[in-house]
């Protein structure tokens, strides 16, 4: 089944008076399964492409489908509902809430779904736990380091069970070191069966997925499938 | 979304920054214990006025001399004579040094007669009042008798009471206590001619005026019934006036002026008007302030928290989500502030009868503590309409990539 599909996706920035095209004509599908990486210089619109993937960007022009429904003409709550149960978002500066613990980040968007406290506790406890991070469930986000932060993060994106993780430069605040386990933690993932798309820059990242997207000025230049 | 994750949300957020959410609900703050040091003042002269209604009784007349001497024996028999008045007794005040035992005090004297007791509605714990026999003998005031002194002084004590004449030169009695009044419901009016029974010390006129060497008195009268008292007054006045040769026509100012004890009270509550108008204002002003107070730091921090509200909206909460989420947050400081100026209203209140100040002592109803938190609330979420708004329609993109 295809996750996610894009047709001929226009974007259009509006900086004053003029448009400056981002995405121009941009269509693609991801399966269920798959772990995919697009790949750009800045400014190639990558980050832009999984955003609007993710329903959190409307396109210019173009048509998205999220699980064979189209989603580009639905209203802002029905998104909101949508990103809630169906996207996981990693982004590259975490977004953690400063002032909330490990498990209470974690339990974020289940608070604005129909989820009851006991079971959004145990849902947080236990995804924390599959990421490593058992014994730091009341920390705060300035009390772990790096790694760990984007590791909160990741469980906070499973906690809904969404059908695709999107990653935005989800290694690019860490050390080489973090970063190694990040990707670990995401080639787990897909094995147990997640869908997921890194948006990265970096060659050594994108190797490690399934497919490459390549992108250039808001268009597709290439895709690679890599054998593993 | 969970109807109880906002507070805990604008819980969290208080808490993490305690000195800037304590500064923003000063305003408010402020207004409610203006609010509530108001009303309470306002309930405590509404239970004084009460008291003073049942305890001194509405249908006393007081007849107060605008010149010395003007009113003397022969004005106190006119209005005992006249129709309607049940008892009148004169009443003239001194300052005075009260020796007992080995202690000295400045006490307030007062020269009056056997009528007084009826008049002043007084009770007597122990003892008698004066009678027209008695010469040197005192009746004394319940704080006078039991706590002015380190001892207790009890009937048939001897006390000496020193009064300065108008020409410098003092004279000393010695008198034997008589009589020591109950504890009295009545209450200070803060006049020259009333003080409270409690702190008073009664011994007989023509005593008093041969010590001080001075003739006339103020005139205390009861009336009947409190409805008789506008007639009984108008009858004092027409008797007076012909005796004492005032002309109604000639616009002459008489001697005297009558007060009732009614407009007495009414005199009080005015004068304690300006202090409610001043507070009321100063609430107001303070609401106003407190309102623009938290909607200037609810912008901030929905500014701060520009890319929380990106994330928020990411994980799937719509924009009556964030709405809420910051309406809350703004309806909690302003609770807050609601709280604390509760505390420091009814602190204020408590304060009043220790430092002194010449108001009866405050009461709070309890129901103006909760229109006090409620309007605090409300100007709370009102102020975090606008924030919240401007937080809720932010684009998810944008407010996430936020610098």
């Amino acid at each position: 089944m295809k996750t996610v599909e894009v047709r001929t996706i226009e974007k259009m920035y509006k900086l004053g008076k003029i448009g400056v095209p981002v995405l121009r004509g941009v269509s693609l599908s991801i399966e269920q399964g798959e772990f995919v990486s697009i790949m750009g210089p800045s400014g190639s619109g990558k980050s832009t492409l999984m955003y609007i993937i993710g329903c959190l960007d409307r396109p210019t022009r173009g048509e998205i489908y999220i699980k064979e429904k189209k989603v580009s003409d639905l209203s802002d709550r029905a998104l909101a509902h949508l990103r809630g149960r169906e996207i996981g978002f990693v982004f590259q500066t975490f977004n953690l809430i400063p002032r909330s613990s490990a498990q209470k980040n974690v339990e974020l968007p289940m608070t604005y779904q129909n989820i009851s406290r006991r079971a959004r506790k145990r849902k947080a406890e236990a995804l924390l736990e599959k990421v490593g991070l058992g014994d730091r469930l009341r920390h705060r986000p300035n009390e772990l380091s790096g790694g760990e932060c984007q590791r909160v993060a990741i469980a906070r994106a499973l906690v809904n069970d969404p059908i695709i993780l999107l990653a935005d430069e989800p290694t690019g605040n860490l050390d080489s070191k973090a970063g190694e386990e990040i990707m670990e933690l995401f080639e787990e993932l897909n094995e147990d069966g997640k869908t997921i798309v890194v948006v990265t820059h970096d060659q050594d990242i994108a190797r490690r997925t399934q497919k490459i997207i390549r992108l250039k000025d808001g268009k597709i230049t290439g895709g690679d499938i890599i054998g593993n | 979304m969970d109807p109880i994750e906002p507070f805990i949300t604008a819980f969290e957020s208080i808490r993490s920054s305690k000195a800037r959410s304590f500064l923003t609900t000063l305003g408010i703050l402020i207004a409610v214990a203006a609010v509530i040091a108001n009303v309470s003042i306002g309930t405590g002269f509404q239970v004084y006025w009460e008291e003073a209604v049942t305890g001194m009784g509405s249908n006393l007349i007081m007849i107060i001399p605008q010149e010395a001497g003007a009113l003397n024996d022969r004005e106190l028999d006119a209005v005992r004579a006249t129709p309607g008045v049940v008892e009148a007794s004169p009443l003239q005040n001194d300052n005075a040094r009260v020796r007992f035992m080995s202690e000295t005090k400045r006490l307030m004297v007062s020269g009056v007669t056997k009528e007084y007791q009826q008049v002043g509605n007084l009770e007597l714990e122990e003892g008698d009042f004066l009678s027209d026999q008695d010469t040197f003998a005192a009746v004394l005031g319940y704080d006078v008798a039991h706590d002015k002194f380190s001892r207790n002084i009890s009937v048939r004590s001897p006390i000496e009471i020193t009064v300065k004449r108008s020409n410098g030169e003092e004279c000393t009695e010695t008198f034997i206590v008589k009589g020591i009044i109950k504890h009295s419901r009545a209450l200070p009016l803060g006049m020259q001619y009333s003080f409270h029974p409690d702190e008073l010390i009664f011994i007989p006129e023509s005593t008093l005026s041969e010590m001080l060497d001075e003739k006339g008195y103020a005139i205390f009268a009861s009336a009947e019934s409190m409805d008789k008292v506008e007639g009984v007054t108008e009858e004092i006045e027409d008797r007076l006036d012909r005796l004492l040769g005032v002309m109604k026509i000639s616009r002459m100012e008489p001697p005297y002026t009558i007060m009732k004890q009614k407009e007495i009270l009414e005199m009080i509550q005015k004068s304690t008007g300006f202090l409610s108008s001043m507070l009321l204002a100063i609430a107001l002003v303070s609401l106003v302030v407190g309102s623009i107070g938290i909607m200037n730091i609810m912008l901030v921090t929905v500014t701060e928290r520009t890319r929380e509200i990106g994330l928020m909206k990411a994980v799937g909460a719509t924009k009556f989500d964030v709405l809420i989420t910051f309406l809350v947050e703004s309806g909690m400081l302003g609770l807050v502030g609601g709280a604390f100026g509760v505390a420091l209203g009814v602190g204020f209140c408590k304060i009043i009868p220790i430092i002194n100040l010449p108001l009866p002592p405050p009461v709070t109803p309890i129901e103006w503590v909760f229109i006090g938190l409620g309007v605090a609330l409300a100007v709370g979420i009102v102020s975090g309409i606008y924030p919240a708004y401007k937080a809720a329609r932010m684009r998810p993109l944008e407010a996430l990539r936020y610098e």
